[in-house]
């Protein structure tokens, strides 16, 4: 009866409005190929408040695919993410917003990134208390926005974190005693968390740096020192 | 279509000084005649000519030394009495003014009631000056050009045909108009193109396009552009443009000299947020609608908002395009909000008695302005940008930052971020290399500042690294002051640098990258015999 008097478009913003709070097909986020697998939906699930532990690389790893599609990105209360590696990591930094000191005002100004942005990724810190980041989460699941927390270690227990990714160990290559540079970066990474995340899986991700062409620097002396 | 008229006073000088047409007088600087009246004109006195050569021409001649400072004091009268037609009139010297505004008429022919209402202003102004001066019916002391660009309106006043003071060059003939004129005409540019350079320059330009036979404006354009680039350098391209009747992208803001004021005064002291946004809104509608009725639209609005206890909070906004009132009632709350955070100094200690809105840039109401960022997900800059200011209000301005490439030997100095209300796009060029610098990848984590460490070699003496960077015994392990130490299983450097060698604080530094057996790598630094972690490969 109601398709007697609804137009069509209206119906549809209808169907919007009481769609499952667990839609059947997640829309998701890509990431890089070999970020992928971490994933159980192949990407960054929309609506999902997800944590990365123990990289900052593995944390621009994440979004850069997105950035590189045209996503925007806000980075809030992390000063100490170097976004030169960002870059090298292939995260188009055209597309980041920071906010290096959000203070105690943390909450809002998350929350009106998550209203603009596709991804607002978020240190852990002193202001992030629990009913916040509640209240955080729900807003990422209500805006189908992706919230990424960043921390150097992940603390057990935070509520609403759909996948956690740990970087367990980091491998380095390149460097001997006093010859060549830190060259190759691999990282071993636990995912774990619930629903389909809740079986954890480990993989191992193979940084490899984009050089924007950059011609290699050596270090000039490195071998004198080890004649010496 | 926004039309430019330029009002032209002669003799303002004459004017200025307190005199009439039919005075002999003339104002003279240092020995030499600077203006002239009318009356001494037909003694042959003319600007230029030395004093005591007027004096002889003319014995009657009554003679003024020359003060600029009343000349600026006594235009501003006559600038004031225009306002009454368009909110947007600019001194651009003393006795040359611009009216700008969407009722000047298009049409060179153009008859409108516009004009009567203006002569009858500027002769009312004539009489509100002191002394006032008073001109016989025939004779007007202006004349007024009118054409699409300023320069344009400014030619058109000083080639006002006989026996009509207002010279209308129809809406897009601009540019035609002034191919015909002479190639002197250019020295009038420095007066409504302030970054001109010396008016030495200018002169040498023309003078030189006269030598080789350009006589018109329009020879000067028809040569090719990077010639006469090449040839005059960049006093050219200012020339060019003001020739080719082109609008610079960034003039579509017109600065307005006399800011528009709104003040809404409340008679009690509101505390409540949503009462002072609402008592705003009328004030907003009103001003933006004055606006409106000129064909802009606000760009860029300074609020104040002033307490009982005489604190002030005083901001600029910057639309994304432009403001409608239900934005500007929104930076408003925003303003208000921020403030009693306390974010940016102390909030304040008692309701809101008074706003002061300003309309401080304006665009063309009918066109875009130009966006900063490029268009393809507008819907989603426009989100941003609400976003962006939102979050401003509350921390302060430039509390959002774009990251944007720097340079430098370190990867901290890579990239440096700047507020964004001054975005740009990254541009796409390489990182400049320099010597010595780090090779890539770039650590990933840099701690806020170097964490001391401690590094020693097998035998379990601290490691040394000479002046010249030669390291004596191999780093074995390290550890940060009072945690267990982490033996080092691969290091790479140094890399030497010698920092700040211009300050008082300069340093030498050797940088090295530790991997340890944990698995992290760090980039780590000695200076003065010291160690410290910079910065962590994770």
């Amino acid at each position: 009866m109601s398709s007697l008097f609804l137009p069509r478009n209206t119906h549809q913003q209808l169907a919007q409005l009481v769609r499952p709070a667990t839609a059947t097909t997640p829309e998701v986020i890509a990431v890089s190929n070999e970020l992928a697998p971490c994933f159980p939906w192949g990407g960054l699930r929309r609506g999902d408040t997800i944590m990365v532990g123990g990289s900052s690389t593995l944390t621009f790893t994440t979004v850069a695919h997105a950035t590189q599609s045209g996503l925007w990105c806000g980075v809030v209360a992390l000063p100490q993410l170097n976004l030169a590696a960002g870059e090298e990591t292939g995260v188009d930094l055209s597309r980041i917003v920071l906010v290096q000191e959000p203070s105690r005002h943390l909450p809002e100004v998350a929350a009106a990134l998550l209203d603009a942005l596709d991804i607002v990724i978020l240190g852990i810190v002193p202001e992030l208390t629990r009913e916040t980041l509640q209240k955080l989460s729900a807003r990422t699941r209500q805006r189908r926005k992706v919230l990424l927390l960043s921390t150097a270690t992940p603390p057990p227990s935070l509520p609403g974190i759909a996948i956690t990714l740990d970087a367990v160990q980091h491998r380095w290559g390149g460097a001997t005693e006093g010859f060549g540079y830190l060259e190759h970066h691999q990282i071993d990474i636990r995912a774990y968390g619930h629903g389909r995340a809740a079986r954890s899986r480990e993989h191992t991700l193979s940084c490899v740096p984009v050089r924007n062409k950059q011609p290699d620097v050596l270090p000039g002396i490195a071998k004198v020192t080890q004649v010496l | 279509m926004i039309r430019i008229g330029v009002i032209r006073y002669p003799d303002w000088p004459i004017i200025a000084a307190g005199y009439g047409p039919t005075d002999c007088v003339a104002i003279i600087d240092k020995t030499r005649i600077y203006s002239s009246s009318l009356a001494a004109r037909d003694y042959q006195v003319i600007p230029g000519m030395p004093v005591a050569r007027a004096l002889a021409l003319c014995p009657t001649l009554q003679l003024h030394p020359i003060n600029r400072a009343r000349e600026h004091e006594q235009f501003a009268v006559i600038a004031e009495h225009c306002t009454i037609l368009t909110p947007f009139v600019q001194i651009l010297h003393p006795g040359v003014l611009q009216l700008t505004g969407s009722q000047l008429p298009q049409q060179s022919n153009d008859d409108s009631e516009f004009w009567i209402l203006l002569f009858a202003a500027l002769a009312d102004a004539l009489k509100a000056i002191e002394p006032p001066v008073s001109y016989p019916d025939a004779v007007t002391p202006y004349l007024i050009g009118v054409a699409d660009t300023v320069y344009g309106a400014l030619v058109a006043a000083h080639k006002s045909p006989k026996n009509s003071q207002l010279h209308s060059v129809a809406a897009g003939e601009t540019r035609r108009f002034l191919h015909t004129q002479a190639i002197d005409m250019l020295a009038l540019l420095p007066l409504v193109h302030h970054g001109l350079p010396a008016k030495g320059e200018l002169q040498q330009l023309i003078y030189d396009c006269k030598e080789v036979g350009v006589f018109t404006c329009g020879a000067l354009l028809a040569l090719p552009r990077t010639t006469v680039i090449d040839r005059f350098g960049t006093i050219a391209q200012p020339v060019l443009n003001a020739l080719s009747a082109e609008v610079a992208p960034t003039s579509s803001a017109v600065f307005i000299p006399n800011q528009r004021r709104f003040v809404i005064e409340f008679a009690t002291a509101l505390t409540d947020l949503s009462a002072v946004a609402f008592a705003a809104r009328r004030t907003f509608d009103k001003g933006l609608a004055v606006l409106h009725d000129t064909g802009l639209a606000c760009y860029q609005a300074g609020l104040s908002i002033v307490t009982e206890n005489d604190e002030r909070s005083e901001r600029s906004w910057q639309a994304r395009e432009y403001f409608t009132a239900a934005l500007l009632q929104e930076r408003l709350r925003w303003q208000l909000e921020g403030w009693r955070a306390g974010t940016n100094g102390p909030a304040p200690s008692a309701g809101v008695t008074q706003i002061i809105f300003i309309i401080e840039r304006t665009v063309s109401s009918r066109q875009q302005p130009t966006l900063l960022y490029d268009a393809t997900d507008n819907a989603r800059t426009a989100l941003l940008d609400t976003a962006v200011s939102r979050i401003d209000g509350l921390l302060g301005q430039g509390a959002v930052t774009q990251p944007y490439r720097a340079a430098g030997r370190h990867p901290a100095q890579w990239f440096d971020t700047r507020p964004w209300s001054r975005k740009r796009h990254i541009t796409a060029r390489p990182l400049p290399v320099f010597a010595n610098q780090l090779p890539s990848p770039a650590p990933a984590t840099l701690y806020p500042s170097p964490r001391p460490i401690e590094v020693h070699a097998a035998n379990g003496t601290p490691v040394v690294v000479t002046g010249r960077g030669i390291i004596l015994d191999a780093p074995h392990m390290m550890r940060f002051s009072a945690q267990s130490w982490d033996v080092i299983t691969a290091w790479a450097g140094p890399w030497l640098a010698n920092e700040r060698w211009w300050e008082t604080e300069k340093r030498r530094a050797a940088r090295f990258q530790f991997v340890t057996e944990s698995g992290l790598a760090y980039l780590v630094a000695q200076s003065n015999s010291r160690w410290f972690a910079e910065a962590l490969y994770d």
